[in-house]
This record gives structure tokens, C-alpha cells and sequence, in this order.
């Protein structure tokens, strides 16, 4: 009887998932995703068949303690935390999609979604000193489809305080991370000047008390230990930094490749001149407002800088080193500086390539192959 | 149809002329809180009749709901509440008018009030519906239908203390599903009861949640509150967390046809 009186007197719903006017979010899961994932959800949850993105949840006999269970299942699915006390007053999928896109929109400002999507724990890519996440879009594309993958993006100028540290970026970046991944273990990584990003980062989430399961540095050298050689290994190392770049103009010379051999110099020199004229205004001009827009452009400059300043602290755990083959001016030195750093020691793997064509192809692929394994030998772990 | 309200303690001794008690007067005096639960699924009739004294803005809001079973179930529940205010008024049910609070919790209309206030809160769970009503204090209720199987580990986790979520493991395994519900139950009275929805959070405060053990707070919540826990029906637990000075506990029991005939017409 139940059944019968049901058809006859309860409204018709057929299953809304999209609204149809809104555009697709770049990468990260759209409304529509979202809406979808939500009905699904609803439907276990409250055992109704037909759920539209206005129903309310309460009127669909919701109450708070499944509120709780609608609030672990978003975690799980979207990697967003929200409160049950707004549930109360979002109610229905289409508000809750609206919240949980705009709380991702509006708080995690230097997230960017490069491949949100999949099942296994999230890996966080730093910005190298460039500032962007674009060179590791090749990576990427290389990566296991069932990770998800964030890249953290330096954030805007105006933002900045003054010079950053990279103690200070590292806090920002921590933030957000939270917000797309509330919990850990995390996984984080970043190439060159953004590998020491994430050691800031993987020792900031320890202190808060949450676990680092990987930690992958991809060809960045421990700046504070180059500073600190002795005048022999600092001779060495020049030498052979000479021997390599009198090799390359050398060879550019015998083959006369004149276009390559004054690109070479001149960005040698043009990268001197900058460092230089960087390191003049950040001794003369301390506020931040003089920064002009000449500034920005060499975010490079900057971000190299603080780079330089940064002394890392001992770190409770163990450091990957995906290292390029062809890294002339470190070559000979395996772990690029970072021994001693890590309490659990350091493991270091070399890829083909040189510091730049490591992220292109086809040299990625190498190291794409590398931190799939890395990360797939991880899930077993955990 | 008027209800007739019949009055039993706390501790389930019915209340008569002859004992020694005071007579329990229609209105709750400053030193007692009725509380009031009963099954939701009734006669058609009953429901028709209860219908009736709902106002344009409860009807509306049935009629929203998805299942008819969960929509006659609002409606009995609003209908009995009507009901007791408009006995302990001694006015017409159809006649009360409700306010909301910002969170949704209603409130009897200024005109309606005696001094000192009438206070009242409901809650309900799987069919089964609590009142509570007191004069010039704050009160929560909070009824629960203990889920058999509930896997409430992830949840406590979250949301309880963290000397909850130990008591709780601690707890034998046939055990645990009750004290989750305890738990959660105790909390969300204590939540009513402040009036402020979920501001505070969940695990900022503790509570004795162990089958059998006397509920009382535990830590971080002011003295000014206090924890009792009316008997429910078997496979439900409930909590009532009220402030100002102690007072007595009596049970409303509620004669009308509801309970009767119930899940064999609507389930």
C-alpha cells in the first residue's frame, strides 16, 4: 500500500545531476562532477532513489549523525573538509556543491589543480624559481592517472611582505595543502629551487604532527652546503664547472654554432648582471612598495636568492634525490649536498638528462618512471 | 481533539492523588520539565485531525518532504506538539503561532507567552519523537534510534573528545554501538540546549558515555548545565541537558491514538 500511495502523491523527481549554463572548471571537477558525486552519495546515504540538487537533506530524512557520515564521504571524495554546522544551512547538493567549489576557489589561492582526479593519496609539486607550475605539465602527463596532482604556485607579488624566505612561502603552501588534503601521510615534491620548498614544507607538516610518506627533491642542490666548502673543493668545483662550459662554447666554436655559443654567453652574463642588480636593491630598497614591476619579472632572481639564504633544518625522515645525469657544475658530487640532512639518510637515483630537458621530453619519461615507482612502492607501503 | 496528558517521574512510578508529591499542575512550574515521547506513525484520522492545526508555513514545508511516511511524521510530530503547548496554555492548538530562531529552532510567539517564559524543544529519530517543556530555563533533547551495526568509529573519531574516543574503545565490542549513540546524543542535547546549532565544537567537550554508567559532563562545559537521561523505548537513547536550579523530571504520557495502529499501515 505504501508503495502505491508513494507514486501517487509524491512529486515526481527525475535525477538532476548539471546544471547545463555552468563552465567547466579548469581541470579541478566541475559542478556538474561534483553534483553527480553528490547524488550518488545521498542515495546510499539516505536510501532514496531519486534525488534532485534541491532536495533538501533533511527533508529527505537526513538527520545530523548521517551528516556526519555525508561529511567523511566529501573528505574521502573531494579532499575537502567541511563543517556539519553548515549543513544546516546548505542543504541542498546544488548549495553544497557551491560551497565546497568556492571554498576551493577562494582558500587554497596557490593550488592548481594539474591533475585532480584519482583514488591513491595526492602528490604536491613546488614552484620552481620561475614561480609557475607549467614545466611540469610533461611530468604530469606521465604520471600514473590514479594520482591526483597539485601543483603549488608561488603567490602574487602583492601578496609577498617584502623578500620572501622560503620559510615563508613554505607556510603559505603548508595552508592550502591542508585544505585540498586535511590529514596526512603527505607526499610532496618539487623540482630545483622548488625541491627546497618542499623539505621547508615536509618539515612544517612533521611539526604539526602529521607524517611525510615521500619526500622527492628533483635535481636541486642544497644551496647552504655549497657555501660553506673549503677553498679546495670550491676550486674543484669551479674547475670543473669551467672544463664544462669551455667544452660546450668550445664545441659550439669547432662546429660554428655561433647563434648557440651567444646565446650561451650572453645569458651568463644577462643572469650575473640580474643576480647582481637583485642582490643591490635588496640591500637599498627594504620596503616591499619600491618592488616595481621590473622587480617581477625577475622572480627567477628572487626566488634563487631566498633560495641561497635558506639553511635547512635537520629533517626526521628520508629524502629522495631524483637527480639529472648532467648537472656540470655539481657533477661530482652524487647527493648535490643534501647528506646529513635527513635523519634516515638519503636515496639518490639518476635519470638521463641535464637540469632542464629532465622535465621535457623526452628525458621526463626517465624521471617519470622513477617517481611512479617511488610513489607506487609508497601505496604498498602504507 | 484535545489530548489528555497523564504524568509519571522520572523513575516510572506513576504519579497519583494519593501520593505525596504536589499535583502536577497543567503549566510546568519553575521546578519541573515535562518530557514527552511518543511513536509518530498513526491513524489516518488522527493525522487528519492534527493536520488541522498546523499553520500555512508547516504545511508547506510537509509537503517538501520526499517520502509521505517521513512528511505525516513532521506533521504528527508538530501536531503533538501543538497539542501539549496548547494544553499547558489552555488554548486552542490551531492557534499558537511559531517563531524561528536563525538556526531553525521554534519558538512560541511573544503574545503567546506566559511569565515566565514557556521553553520547549523536540527531536526525533526513526519514528519516534521527544518533547521537552520547561518555564524560563534552556533546554535540549535529543532522541536517537540505535542504528544496530552502526559503525560509529570513523564519526567518534572526529567529533568526540579525545578521552570519548578512548572510553569508547574501550568499551566490549557488543557495547560500543550504545555508547556511540550515548555519546552522541548527550552532545547534541548539550548543542540544543546552548541554542547556538554547532558553533561549539563537537570534541571541545566530554562526556560519560558507558551503558549503565550515570551520564554526567565530564569536562568543558559551564557548571550552570545539567545531563539526564529519560528512558526511551527499547533501541532508542535519549539525553536532556537543561540549566537553572535542579528540579523534577516528569514524564508525559500521551493518550491519543497514535501507537496504535502504527508501521502496518505506512512502512
Amino acid at each position: 500500500m505504501s508503495q502505491e500511495l508513494s507514486s501517487q502523491l509524491a512529486p515526481a523527481y527525475s535525477v538532476i545531476t548539471a546544471s547545463p549554463v555552468d563552465p567547466p572548471l579548469a581541470q579541478a571537477p566541475g559542478r556538474a562532477q561534483i553534483e553527480a558525486e553528490l547524488v550518488r552519495t545521498w542515495q546510499d546515504l539516505l536510501q532514496v532513489e531519486q534525488v534532485g540538487v534541491n532536495d533538501d537533506f533533511f527533508d529527505l530524512g537526513g538527520d545530523s549523525i548521517l551528516g556526519t557520515r555525508l561529511m567523511t564521504a566529501i573528505q574521502e571524495k573531494f579532499q575537502q573538509r567541511f563543517e556539519l554546522s553548515r549543513l544546516f544551512t546548505h542543504s541542498t547538493i546544488s548549495a553544497l556543491a557551491g560551497e565546497l567549489l568556492a571554498a576551493r576557489r577562494t582558500s587554497a589561492v596557490h593550488i592548481v589543480p594539474m591533475h585532480p582526479e584519482g583514488t591513491r593519496p595526492p602528490l604536491f609539486c613546488m614552484h620552481c624559481a620561475t614561480g609557475h607550475v607549467l614545466r611540469y605539465r610533461a611530468l604530469v602527463s606521465h604520471l600514473d592517472s590514479d594520482v591526483p596532482v597539485y601543483g603549488l604556485r608561488a603567490p602574487d607579488v602583492h601578496e609577498l611582505k617584502g623578500f620572501p624566505t622560503v620559510e615563508e612561502l613554505a607556510e603559505l603552501y603548508v595552508e592550502d595543502i591542508r585544505r585540498i588534503q586535511p590529514y596526512g601521510p603527505y607526499q610532496v615534491c618539487g623540482f630545483s629551487f622548488g625541491g627546497i620548498v618542499a623539505l621547508e614544507v615536509a618539515h612544517r607538516l612533521q611539526t604539526m604532527g602529521e607524517t611525510v610518506s615521500l619526500l622527492v627533491l628533483l635535481d636541486s642542490i642544497n644551496p647552504a652546503h655549497y657555501q660553506n666548502l673549503s677553498f679546495l673543493q670550491t676550486l674543484h668545483m669551479r674547475s670543473t664547472y669551467l672544463r664544462d662550459r669551455v667544452s660546450t662554447y668550445g664545441r659550439n666554436v669547432v662546429f660554428g654554432k655561433w647563434k648557440q655559443l651567444y646565446a650561451d654567453v650572453a645569458e651568463f652574463f644577462w643572469w650575473r648582471a640580474k643576480e647582481f642588480a637583485w642582490k643591490l636593491r635588496k640591500n637599498t630598497s627594504r620596503l616591499p612598495k619600491k618592488m616595481g614591476t621590473s622587480a617581477v619579472q625577475e622572480t627567477v632572481v628572487m626566488f634563487a636568492t631566498a633560495g641561497e639564504a635558506f639553511k635547512p633544518k635537520p629533517y626526521q625522515g628520508r629524502i629522495v634525490l631524483i637527480r639529472s645525469e648532467k648537472r656540470p657544475r655539481f657533477s661530482d658530487e652524487k647527493a648535490l649536498g643534501w647528506e646529513g640532512v635527513a635523519r634516515d639518510g638519503i636515496e639518490v637515483c639518476t635519470v638521463p638528462g641535464d637540469h632542464f630537458s629532465v622535465l621535457e621530453e623526452p628525458d621526463v619519461a626517465g624521471l617519470a618512471t622513477a617517481l611512479n615507482g617511488l610513489l607506487k612502492k609508497n601505496a604498498v607501503q602504507a | 481533539m484535545r489530548i489528555s496528558l497523564g504524568f509519571q517521574k522520572l523513575d516510572g512510578h506513576p504519579l497519583n492523588a494519593s501520593d505525596d508529591s504536589p499535583a502536577v499542575e497543567t503549566i510546568p512550574d519553575d521546578e519541573s520539565i515535562y518530557i514527552c515521547s511518543t511513536f509518530l506513525d498513526c491513524d489516518p484520522d488522527v493525522l487528519l485531525r492534527m493536520e488541522r492545526t498546523l499553520a500555512p508555513d508547516e504545511l508547506s514545508r510537509a509537503a517538501k518532504f520526499h517520502l509521505i511516511r517521513d512528511r505525516n511524521r513532521y506533521i504528527a510530530s508538530r501536531g503533538i506538539l501543538r497539542e501539549l503547548l496548547a494544553t499547558c496554555l489552555d488554548k486552542n492548538p490551531r492557534d499558537l503561532e511559531f517563531v524561528y530562531g536563525p538556526t531553525g529552532k521554534p519558538s512560541l510567539r511573544d503574545s503567546d507567552q506566559p511569565t515566565p517564559r514557556l521553553q520547549f524543544n523536540v527531536s526525533h529519530s526513526h519514528g519516534l519523537a521527544v518533547f521537552a517543556i520547561a518555564r524560563d530555563r534552556n533546554l535540549g533533547i535529543d532522541v536517537e534510534f540505535i542504528r544496530p551495526g552502526f559503525e560509529g568509529e570513523r564519526i567518534a573519531e572526529r567529533y568526540f573528545s579525545a578521552r570519548e574516543v578512548e572510553e569508547l574503545r574501550r568499551l566490549p565490542a557488543e557495547e560500543r554501538t550504545e555508547g556511540f549513540f550515548n555519546c552522541w546524543t548527550r552532545k547534541e542535547a548539550y548543542i540544543k540546549a546552548d541554542g547556538n546549532g554547532l558553533q561549539i565544537p563537537l570534541n571541545s567537550f566530554g562526556i560519560a558515555l558507558a551503558p549503565g554508567v550515570p551520564a554526567r559532563f565530564l569536562q568543558g562545559v559551564p557548571d550552570k548545565w545539567h545531563l539526564a537521561c529519560p528512558t526511551a523505548p527499547g533501541g532508542y537513547v535519549s539525553a536532556l541537558v537543561y540549566d537553572g536550579p535542579s528540579c523534577e523530571i516528569l514524564q508525559i504520557t500521551v493518550d491519543h491514538a497514535v501507537e496504535k495502529h502504527t508501521s502496518r499501515i505506512l512502512n
